[in-house]
């Protein structure tokens, strides 16, 4: 999507923390943690990294797109099974030389019983992006 | 899980990364950017070879701190950091991180960390920033 015509705010959908979803996450990173599955809690990181992946697909970033900066705030535990919602909000992006900049903040909420709850993480992800010349 | 004692690092952990892990990863988190998968992409990116996904090892930094507080982290941890240099295939990286500070209020202790993710092999930093969370105190009531 070019930059121009990003909207203010992205829907990036609703999605459920799935137990198949959280442990295809913890395999991935050879967690050994035994809190998630004592508490049957999702990872923060989880949640960020699901985030960030539709964002990457909305957004429609260059291949070659790299992360640069990260910020992640967890505003309460998330419990496997919930069905969660994103929302998105970009930034205008920042040229420089051959490299585009975008921030882009983004917050997780709860969904239950048809309606949008308490948001659950909230954070901001930077990306610089090659320039096709 | 916390001793909250300043001049002490937290337990490290320490990963190596595999292509077979950053393909897992993909899966996972539905981020398959060719500089993470396509051999032929990432030795003609900025890389120059194939790197694994900054949230991955940003993760690892997380896992600490899960680690060292447990639900709290979950439940009020904030992390903010820069990316400075990639992981390979072959890596071998190893979380750090040592609380700073603390800030008594009412009901919780504000807790400040810096964190970092280090290359093993070299020290060299991939990772660098700061965490915070809030730790309830103890309930003093009978």
């Amino acid at each position: 999507m070019p930059p121009t015509t990003r909207p203010k705010t992205l829907s990036l959908g609703q999605w459920t923390a799935t137990p198949e979803f959280v442990a295809e996450y913890l395999d991935a990173l050879e967690s050994d943690i035994p809190l998630y599955s004592e508490q049957q809690l999702v990872p923060p990181m989880a949640l960020a990294a699901r985030t960030l992946g539709l964002l990457i697909e909305k957004l429609g970033l260059a291949p070659g797109a790299v992360h640069t900066s990260q910020e992640v705030t967890a505003l309460k535990p998330v419990p496997i099974g919930r069905r969660l919602t994103a929302q998105a909000k970009p930034s205008r992006p920042l040229r420089r030389g051959q490299w585009e900049f975008l921030s882009v903040a983004f917050t997780l909420r709860e969904h239950r019983n048809g309606e949008t709850g308490e948001p659950v993480l909230k954070g901001k992800t930077t990306v610089m992006s090659p320039v096709e010349a | 899980m916390s001793s909250l004692n300043s001049s002490d690092g937290f337990p490290a952990i320490e990963k190596t990364i595999s292509h077979e892990q950053i393909r897992r990863y993909s899966n996972a988190s539905g981020d398959f950017n060719p500089v993470h998968l396509d051999e032929e992409f990432a030795a003609n990116s900025s890389f120059g070879r194939i790197v694994a996904h900054g949230m991955m090892t940003l993760a690892f930094l997380s896992e600490m701190l899960t680690a060292q507080f447990g639900i709290n982290w979950l439940s009020t941890g904030s992390l903010k950091v820069r990316f400075k240099r990639p992981a390979y295939p072959g890596d071998t990286l190893r979380t750090w991180g040592k609380v700073t500070d603390e800030k008594e209020a009412s009901d919780h202790t504000l807790v400040k960390c810096d964190v970092a993710l280090r290359n093993a092999t070299n020290d060299e930093d991939l990772i660098t920033g700061a965490a915070t969370l809030r730790l309830p105190k103890p309930d003093n009531t009978q």
